[in-house]
């Protein structure tokens, strides 16, 4: 099943990697010929200062910067109509992101509409995104989402109460700005749900059937780094050292999901999240034990490989299942987070629903154990 | 069965996401981004095409086409090869360097010309006296165009020349010969006309010397035959006049009143009942009016004439009606023999038919006659598009 040397394609934004690269976007904007910078990004962002920093940026380049903030926490297809609209009768020729995975997708979203000229909708699915979208450059506030380096852009069908996924290797920006320093400001609980899912993201890329050596590389240093330093700074979020570390496994762990994709995981959150718009982290948080126990069987020898990452060896002797489901079961307590997917509020009689449309998201194909409609009914019944 | 299905859609998802085969591109290389600009370059290509064509057409046509910048004391910044050729610059370069008051025999033409331009903001087929660098002197026709700034103010103007020098000289020689032509034949009239009435004189006294019946009959021939002498030099002498100037568009109603004043209303009472229309005929459309209520009078005997006009098939038609006895035989109406007799009818013909305008009798033998004179398309303007025009 798992070659040891596949040909693989790897995709990569230009990544500028460190404390205070943030004040690079107007030079970057400059770079790529932006003159007018349709700027996505939230409430709460905005709030916390970075994206007006952002825009004086910008503006002191004598670009003119065009903000968008109406993003939801899961972005939603009305709110890309809106952007993509804005954007064109503003005439804009470069986008920026500032935020974590909302405003980020939300943005990638909008740049494909707007080349591509239709609704958001008909670009679901792997390679529908036929021209690319404009110029775009990220600036990730969260260590987590990664969608500053991915191929993904995850949109909520409002309409029906679903995730849909954009894939194809023209959504990755052109240029990430990582800057840990804008992490200071996330609240302890988002620190949490995010690093959760950049720990899901290293897991699901490393035992991806469509992983590499490259892909490898990346997410089992992300899973050390994730797993050591996460804690960290959970307890103390206004060191920097701690968040940089964090920053750094989120985007080793963003570069190895963008190429080899995720599992069953993700298929599952994004129907959760979609149904009931909770946080991506959170969900994935409740998942991450019973896929891995329900994958454990396919690729032990990887699951080990991820367990002795986890705890910074690199010995690779193999301790089962139940010792690695309470290796992540103390990582999440440290977080304080709660499993179980019925204190989200998700009944019974959600599930053939939920089912139906996590069987339908593309990221389980890569799932390294195939899963129908009853293991993912079941999958979701054991972790009510 | 099922299965293998969704079996063979996951792995074709999982080769896309792995993204070797062809459909996976990044944003610097994308087959439907080249194929916008393989068609961006063709419609590039169509309209350097477009551009040469007309390019060519404007620098190979005879006539001067420029266009002058008003803001830089008129100073052209566009001048086709004719142009050139016209004024005696050997190239553009040369023409746009030039001062344009250097383009004019007299320089208030262009000054004229201007203040014409701001007024009218059109200019059409302008006779000008220019003055080529080679020295002399040329005629041409200018037909000029003003565009506006956003302001509302002149600021190029376009236009179009043509030498008309050689036709002008051609038509100064016409002039001069038909003149000379009038004058000779003016003069035999003249002479023709002292001589016939000599010659009357004589036949009348020989009628009053002989008492000689068969002699007298003779005589009487003879002097019938002077008289028509008289009126063949009198048609020489109206036909001679056709033509000679230019037609140009007449107020129809003041034509028609200016022509029957000389009518005796005693014996002919005129109804006019025409609408506002100009007409575009010979100076001499007032010899056919005249000549219609006269033969009123003279050949149909009544008493009454209405002139009315009414559009028909997008022609005006100018009817004269009378209530005399009108005309039998029509075979022979507009010839010229008919005209020594006095209808006048062939002359009238010869006058309409030098703008194209055509007449016919349409009146019932019995009922009065009745001409129609049909001005068509061009040749006459309803009162709606006559309005505004200057009074002829």
């Amino acid at each position: 099943m798992y070659e040891q040397f596949p040909v693989r394609k790897f995709v990569a934004p230009e990544i500028i990697l460190g404390n205070g690269s943030r004040s690079l976007v107007g030079q970057y904007a400059k770079t790529l010929h932006g003159r007018n910078v349709f700027l996505v990004s939230d409430p709460g962002i905005l709030r916390a200062g970075w994206a007006g920093e952002v825009r004086d940026e910008l503006e002191r380049q004598d670009i003119h910067v065009v903000l968008f903030d109406k993003v939801s926490p899961n972005p939603r297809t009305s709110e890309v109509a809106k952007g993509s609209q804005e954007y064109q009768e503003n005439e804009c020729d470069l986008l920026v992101a500032v935020g974590g995975g909302s405003p980020m997708d939300c943005a990638k979203a909008i740049g494909a509409v707007v080349t591509n000229r239709c609704h958001v909708l008909d670009l679901e699915g792997v390679d529908e995104v036929t021209v690319p979208g404009p110029p775009m450059i990220c600036v990730p506030t969260t260590a987590g989402s990664s969608a500053d380096v991915s191929q993904f852009a995850i949109i909520s069908d409002e309409n029906k109460r679903r995730k849909f996924g954009i894939i194809s290797k023209a959504m990755v920006p052109d240029v990430s700005l990582i800057d840990p320093e804008v992490t200071l400001t996330m609240p302890p609980n988002l620190t949490a749900e995010t690093g959760i899912d950049a720990l899901s993201h290293a897991f699901e890329s490393y035992v991806s059937n469509a992983s590499s050596n490259m892909t490898d590389m990346y997410a089992l240093e992300a899973t050390k780094m994730i797993a050591r330093y996460l804690p960290q700074a959970y307890e103390e979020p206004a060191e920097l050292r701690f968040r940089e570390k964090v920053m750094l496994g989120s985007m080793y762990a963003g570069l190895a999901f963008s190429n080899a994709s995720l599992g069953l995981v993700h298929s599952m959150a994004h129907s959760l999240g979609g149904y009931l718009d909770h946080s991506h982290g959170e969900c994935n948080a409740k998942l991450l034990e019973v896929v891995v126990a329900f994958n454990h069987s396919t690729v032990p020898e990887r699951y080990s490989a991820l367990e002795a990452a986890m705890d910074g060896s690199s010995s690779c002797t193999t301790r089962g299942l139940e010792s690695l489901r309470s290796r992540l079961r103390e990582l999440t307590d440290s977080l304080d987070m709660d499993p179980g997917l019925s204190k989200m509020g998700v009944r019974e009689e959600d599930i053939p629903y939920l089912t139906e449309n996590a069987y339908n998201d593309a990221c389980h194909v890569t799932n390294p154990r195939p899963a129908y409609r009853e293991d993912i009914a079941r999958l979701f019944h054991e972790a009510l | 069965m099922r299965r293998s299905e969704e079996e063979i859609r996951a792995e074709a998802l999982r080769q896309k996401i792995i993204g070797l085969g062809e459909t996976s591109h990044r944003k610097s290389y994308y087959p439907q981004l080249q194929e916008q600009i393989d068609e961006l370059h063709a419609t590039l290509k169509a309209l350097q095409d477009s551009e040469n064509k007309y390019r060519t057409l404007i620098e190979n046509v005879n006539v001067g086409i420029f266009r002058s910048d008003i803001k830089d004391k008129g100073r052209l910044v566009q001048a086709n090869p004719a142009m050139c050729r016209i004024l005696g610059y050997e190239d553009e370069r040369a023409i746009l360097e030039a001062d344009p008051d250097e383009f004019y025999q007299d320089p208030q033409d262009r000054r004229a010309i201007i203040d014409e331009l701001k007024k009218e903001g059109r200019i059409k087929d302008k006779k000008v006296r220019m003055r080529p660098r080679s020295g002399g002197t040329i005629i041409v026709s200018m037909t000029m165009t003003a565009l506006y700034d956003e302001m509302g103010d002149i600021s190029f103007i376009d236009g179009v020349i043509e030498d008309i020098t050689e036709k002008e000289m051609k038509e100064e020689a016409l002039r001069q010969a038909n003149k000379k032509w009038n004058l000779l034949s003016s003069i035999t009239r003249h002479d023709i006309n002292n001589q016939a009435m000599v010659l009357d004189g004589y036949l009348t006294l020989a009628m009053e010397r002989t008492t000689d019946a068969e002699v007298r009959k003779l005589l009487s021939k003879a002097r019938s035959s002077v008289q028509s002498i008289e009126r063949h030099v009198a048609f020489a002498k109206d036909y001679q006049d056709i033509g000679i100037n230019a037609p140009r568009w007449f107020d129809l109603r003041e034509s028609l009143i200016n022509a029957l004043i000389p009518l005796d209303k005693a014996s002919l009472s005129v109804r006019l009942e025409v609408d506002d229309y100009t007409i575009f005929a010979d100076p001499m459309i007032g010899k056919v009016f005249y000549n219609l209520a006269q033969n009123v009078v003279r050949h149909s005997k009544g008493s009454v004439l209405e002139i009315s006009t009414k559009e028909e098939d997008g022609s005006l038609v100018l009817s004269f009606q009378d209530n005399g006895v009108g005309i039998r035989d029509k075979s022979r109406l507009f010839m010229r023999s008919n005209s020594t007799s006095g209808f006048g009818l062939f002359l009238s013909k010869e006058i309409l038919s030098i703008t194209g305008v055509d007449i016919r009798e349409t009146g019932e033998a019995g009922k009065g006659a009745r001409f129609e004179i049909i001005f068509a398309e061009g040749q006459y303007r309803s009162p709606a598009a006559s309005q505004g025009l200057p009074k002829q």
